[in-house]
């Protein structure tokens, strides 16, 4: 599903990146550890399509992102690739169902709010489909924020630090409720934390140093 | 949820923002569309009136007033000319007058001027009947159709008419009632909201008054101002007028011919007068031709002791230098004053021009900041909002659609501001046409949509835009990873 040859990024002479080469199959869980400065928020952007390596290959579902174009590109990360970022943005002015509806239409899918009910359901937040962004829980949007990455069925999910603010009840929790929507979507799931927490809770690891 | 639901519901989520934004915007486009709407209704209003007329010709005084007064009916009389004067304007074989239309000011029924006139007024304004028929005789009238809508008079109706341009009681004139026989067809003109009589009718009710007061005692008696105020004593004696056909003690007029003279109720004596040529009968057959004659100059001519207020002129050749000539010989040979209709009331618009300018620079200066204010919105609302901008980025949408996003929220601003604008400006319109309306009886159409309203539309359009331009291209260049990692 994604997979990642000679992968290299350079800010400037003194902040350059090598990453070891990944893989992970769809419905696969994969956990990249690293320290803080390692690079794994780099990793991150360029798994997701939002900054370019200087060399080596990102292929997701076949396509090399490399090779694309900005506007393709942007399409294509629509469409493929779901991204749940260590902060909970969303747009302010609409509910919590218009966000994961808005979040559909922008990645070309179908505009399923039936799918997006159940979704939130799933995550146990469905009672908050109508409510404002800002009177929610810092957990509720956690939740809405895995909700709005995987409602458009990605291939992909790129998650950055989802469980950094969280205790161990509800680091586990979050760890499986991504797992489980993962699964449900048949997307492969990369997890990019410097939590060694999640060491015991995912199989598949990669660590960079 | 499309982008223009988005851009909708991220303009009201700030409402103060968005409620100032429309304030700013609504009064720049209400005070131009008011001023386009004032403007149109007075150039129109001016223009239809003008009703081809060269000059006019009334007492010496302001030329602005006479023109205002004979052919506007919003301001009262230079004063009275006398007959004798006039004659030679009013002579049918005139080489350099095609038409030449004599006007009789001095009362008016419930604000309505009554003008005792020829039936060249008509074709003047080409004025037709839609019920009844032209004014024959004495105390015979043909309202217009603003006139009849208003004061509810029909055919048939009487009434009694008091002095002056205001409507008062107390100047009342209960010794004659008006009839009406007539009712014009709508014209556009100021016509629809005169009360038409012969000339005489307008001499006769003002001739009583001064018998009244030659023999109550009273001195000397001006009319020619329109500014006399009298109560009317009906129990009079008037001397050389033989009164025999009716029953009326007290009265003796010699040496008349005497019909019967029907008073309204409001008038509580029949009163006939043969100088005052009171022929006045209750039949409502066809003019004759002594009816055409009496209405005609020829027939006016005969009363050169007379005094009528105006005459309307329209020149048999505009180009004719004798003629462009006439206005300033009268003035400076004769007793009377002419003044171009043209002249005067380009040299009015132009005064007034002068402040609906300044007014308009005043809209177009609140129409600028308010797309100022959108502008500082957009850009104020980029800044807090370009998490969402990236974050709408990541999840498919292209830089254009961003863009766009922001060109939408500043397109919607303009519209629902030249909405709300439209209305107010219209609004007050209403507002200024009701005052008009009840100061000089002229109908504005306040509601009228036309050419103004979507070029305003247009203009709004281009100021939302141009406001929008530079936060939409800060948006299309949203930078999703810099923004993000909150670099």
């Amino acid at each position: 599903m994604i997979r990642t040859a000679e992968l290299q990024f350079r800010y400037d002479k003194e902040n350059a990146f090598s990453f070891p080469d990944l893989s992970c199959a769809k419905g696969e869980m994969l956990l990249i550890l690293g320290k803080s400065g390692i690079g794994k928020s780099t990793l991150l952007n360029l798994l997701g399509g939002l900054m370019k390596p200087n060399h080596g290959s990102i292929q997701i579902n076949e396509t090399e992102l490399v090779n694309l174009g900005t506007s393709t590109l942007d399409r294509f990360r629509g469409e493929n690739i779901g991204i749940i970022f260590q902060k909970n943005h969303f747009i302010e002015s609409l509910n919590v169902l218009e966000n994961l509806l808005l979040s559909q239409k922008l990645a070309g899918a179908k505009v399923d709010k039936a799918f997006c009910l159940k979704t939130l359901e799933t995550l146990n937040i469905q009672h908050k489909a109508k409510s404002k962004i800002r009177n929610l829980s810092e957990g509720e949007k956690q939740r809405v924020n895995i909700a709005r990455a995987v409602v458009h069925k990605p291939k992909v999910v790129l998650a950055d630090e989802p469980t950094s603010a969280l205790d161990d009840e509800n680091c586990a929790k979050v760890v499986e409720l991504l797992r489980t929507q993962a699964q449900e979507i048949g997307a492969a799931l990369l997890i990019v934390t410097h939590d060694t927490r999640l060491k015991n809770i995912v199989e598949k690891q990669i660590v960079l140093s | 949820m499309n982008l223009f639901k988005l851009a909708w519901k991220n303009i009201v989520s700030n409402p103060w923002s968005l409620l100032l934004n429309i304030i700013l915007f609504a009064l720049g486009i209400g005070l131009i569309s008011f001023l386009l709407l004032f403007n149109d209704q007075v150039k129109d209003k001016f223009e239809k009136n003008l009703a081809d007329i060269d000059m006019v010709i009334g007492a010496k005084g302001s030329p602005l007033q006479m023109i205002l007064c004979g052919m506007y009916h919003v301001d009262n009389p230079t004063g009275n000319i006398k007959l004798e004067h006039a004659r030679p304007f009013l002579n049918p074989k005139h080489p350099l007058i095609k038409r030449a239309v004599p006007l009789s000011l001095g009362d008016n029924y419930r604000s309505y001027r009554i003008v005792g006139t020829t039936y060249d007024l008509l074709d003047l304004y080409n004025a037709e009947i839609s019920y009844g028929r032209k004014w024959a005789r004495d105390l015979e009238v043909t309202i217009g159709a603003i006139v009849a809508e208003k004061t509810n008079l029909k055919l048939g109706d009487k009434f009694v008419s008091s002095h002056g341009f205001e409507e008062d009681d107390d100047l009342a004139h209960a010794h004659a009632a008006f009839k009406v026989v007539g009712i014009l067809k709508p014209t556009g003109t100021v016509i629809d909201q005169l009360i038409l009589s012969n000339t005489s009718s307008v001499w006769n009710v003002h001739d009583h008054e001064d018998h009244d007061r030659d023999h109550s005692g009273d001195d000397a008696h001006d009319h020619s101002g329109n500014d006399h105020d009298s109560d009317h004593d009906h129990d009079h004696n008037h001397d050389g007028h033989d009164h025999s056909a009716h029953g009326h003690d007290g009265h003796d007029h010699d040496g008349h011919d005497h019909h019967d003279h029907k008073h309204s109720e409001h008038c509580d004596h029949d009163d006939n007068h043969h100088e005052h040529n009171l022929n006045y009968v209750e039949n409502t057959a066809g003019l004759g031709p002594e009816n055409i004659f009496e209405n005609s100059n020829e027939g006016l001519l005969l009363n050169l002791d007379k005094e009528i207020t105006n005459i309307l002129v329209q020149f048999k050749s505009k180009k004719n230098f004798q003629a462009l000539s006439m206005p300033r010989n009268i003035n400076e040979n004769t007793e009377l004053m002419a003044a171009s209709p043209a002249y005067q009331i380009n040299n009015l618009r132009a005064n007034i021009g002068v402040g609906t300018q300044a007014l308009r620079y005043l809209a177009l200066l609140i129409a600028l900041v308010s797309g100022f204010s959108i502008f500082i919105s957009l850009f104020k609302s980029l800044q807090e909002r370009k998490y969402e901008l990236a974050l709408m980025r990541v999840s498919g949408a292209s830089p254009f659609q961003l863009s766009w996003l922001i060109l939408l929220e500043g397109l919607i601003l303009a519209v629902v501001g030249f909405v709300v604008g439209i209305v107010v400006g219209h609004l007050a319109s209403a507002l200024m046409a009701g005052a008009m309306s009840d100061a000089y009886q002229y109908n504005f159409s306040s509601w009228k949509f036309g050419r103004n309203e979507g070029l305003l539309l247009i203009a709004s359009l281009a100021i939302g835009t141009t406001a929008a331009l530079i936060p939409a291209w800060k948006a299309y260049n949203t930078d999703i990873n810099r923004t993000l990692s909150g670099k």
